[in-house]
């Protein structure tokens, strides 16, 4: 399964690295929202410092929406789905690589993020640990349940429109988690950041499993 | 209807109006569809009515 | 025991010869309009305004009899889903899937009128009609995440495809469920004004009896609705299932009369 997952994510960011559609799309989209968030909010008073963390993890989502379709389009360009079903390789490694592959664009891009949130929000981030580990069990909750989600809508023509409503009220709670344990981070208040990080590594766990298991199923109907 | 009122009587009769209005029109319409899909169906396939 | 009756100019409330009901669901909606004028009577007559604390909520308790209840039918509606969509899973007959789809619309109805109801209820509190209150914050998710159950069903076209395809999103919405509550409400409990505290009033004695037989109730009307939206979907897979049956039927006619005698799964 782990050998698969491998050759998957391999496969994936080869096509990446030689294409660079991602990167050159994805990056630019979040510091997009970034700037649109300011001309949403005021920035001369001290609302966007105060919502940076919700903001921030707004912009995640929303590059992850982007993330899981491209994932999950590579594959459905001529049919090549079939391709991927037949080729013999684990469903459950397929599952982990497109997740391990999303995740990996994800974390990128919250770089990017977090020095356009600093610079252009003028927040300075605290609690560098708090940081980091929330980040990781974060994006590696919304990369699991992208793959598993990506992969339901995949085959379908209403896929574009569909994939959000679906997969935005289940990474909801990841969206609250994420932004208190940031909060926490930025304000030092790091204990109560810790719950909700374990809160995210709990839902990484759960959504990592339960795509092992229902991946195959959802495979074969794509 | 609810904005200017005072009495917790429009909100009870709001409350009440709008469950029982509801779920009447839901069940309507659930029982107009279930006749015109029935239409198509040849008795014999229609077990509950047996 | 149907009783037959002049084709289509049968009227609404005689037992329509192509509809779903049955002497069965005859019963039981009878016994369910009776429940309902009962419940009425009891809800907003009989049973006493609520008077148990100096800020008591008086006769605005009684919106609880019709808010609780359709809480309790919408989260049992989903459950059904939930466990209607395992049971296709493991036996994979198309009435499991027709119980869980006719289930998960029935519970978004329910879901819905939660929605309207605590709203009412939370604006009698609040002075506004929405304030971010945790379970009607998970309840409006939840009603999201189904709407999503019903537009991927309405997208696959296949039906063995939905019935796996919805089976698998039934059990994880369904998951998805307590997460939401449990984080909104971890969520809330350290943002919440105090005002938000006064949300559930005491309830006991004849008020209770109230609240009771509204949830009994709601799960008699949910039952009801059950009964004709499930024949309904499952009138409406035969249905489809003849049609494609038809459609195929009518292919290998065409392929057999413009040539010669074709061999036979040479078609597509």
């Amino acid at each position: 399964m782990l050998r698969d997952a491998r050759l998957v994510v391999g496969k994936d960011l080869r096509l990446e690295w030689r294409s660079r559609v991602t990167i050159s799309q994805l990056l630019p989209f979040a510091l997009l929202v970034l700037v649109l968030f300011a001309f949403a909010l005021d920035p001369d008073r001290e609302i966007l410092a105060e919502a940076t963390p919700g903001l921030f993890w707004l912009a995640v989502l929303f590059s992850t929406l982007l993330a899981i379709q491209r994932a999950f389009a590579v594959e459905t360009v001529d049919g090549i789905v079939d391709a991927l079903r037949l080729s013999g390789l684990d469903p459950a490694g397929i599952f982990l690589g497109k997740a391990a592959g999303i995740a990996l664009h994800l974390l990128v891009v919250e770089v990017a993020l977090g020095v356009g949130v600093t610079v252009m929000y003028g927040t300075s981030p605290s609690g560098p640990l708090l940081l980091v580990c929330t980040a990781l069990a974060a994006t590696a909750g919304l990369a699991a349940a992208g793959s598993l989600y990506g992969v339901l809508a995949a085959g379908l023509r209403v896929r574009d429109t569909l994939l959000p409503i679906l997969w935005l009220p289940v990474v909801a709670p990841v969206l609250l988690a994420a932004t208190e344990a940031f909060a926490a981070a930025y304000d030092q208040a790091s204990g109560a950041g810790w719950r909700w990080c374990g809160l995210l590594a709990a839902f990484a766990l759960l959504y990592s499993l339960i795509g092992i298991f229902a991946f195959e199923p959802l495979l074969e109907e794509s | 209807m609810i904005v200017a009122a005072a009495s917790p009587w429009s909100y009870v009769g709001a409350a009440y109006a709008i469950t029982f209005v509801s779920l009447i029109v839901y069940a309507a319409f659930v029982i107009v569809r279930g006749r015109r899909v029935g239409k198509h169906l040849p008795p014999q396939e229609r077990r509950w009515s047996q | 025991m149907t009783s037959p009756s002049t084709g289509s100019r049968a009227g609404f409330l005689r037992m329509h010869p192509d509809g779903t009901a049955s002497y069965g669901s005859r019963v039981l909606g009878s016994v369910l309009l009776v429940a309902i004028a009962l419940f009425l009577l009891v809800a907003l007559v009989t049973s006493p305004p609520d008077t148990s604390e100096a800020d008591a909520m008086g006769d605005l308790v009684r919106i609880m009899y019709v808010h609780v209840p359709v809480a309790i039918a919408c989260y049992t509606a989903f459950l059904v889903t939930a466990l209607a969509s395992a049971m296709y899973l493991w036996k994979r007959t198309e009435g499991w899937d027709a119980l869980a789809a006719a289930s998960a619309e029935v519970g978004v109805v329910f879901t819905a009128l939660t929605l309207a109801t605590g709203s009412i209820w939370g604006h009698t509190t609040w002075g506004t009609w929405w304030e971010w209150d945790p379970r009607l914050t998970s309840t409006a998710l939840m009603f999201v995440m189904y709407l999503g159950y019903l537009a991927l069903r309405r997208a696959v076209i296949d039906p063995v495809s939905r019935a796996k395809q919805s089976a698998i999103l039934g059990l994880v919405a369904f998951v998805n469920v307590p997460i939401v509550h449990f984080s909104v409400d971890w969520w809330r409990s350290l943002h919440q004004k105090a005002t938000i505290s006064r949300f559930d009033p005491a309830i006991e004695g004849q008020k209770l009896f109230a609240l009771m037989f509204g949830m009994v109730l709601a799960l008699l009307a949910y039952a009801w609705l059950m009964l004709h939206r499930f024949r309904l979907q499952w009138a409406e897979a035969q249905v489809e299932a003849k049609g494609l049956d038809v459609a195929l039927a009518e292919r290998r006619a065409e392929a057999r009369a413009d040539s010669d005698p074709i061999p036979e799964g040479v078609n597509s």
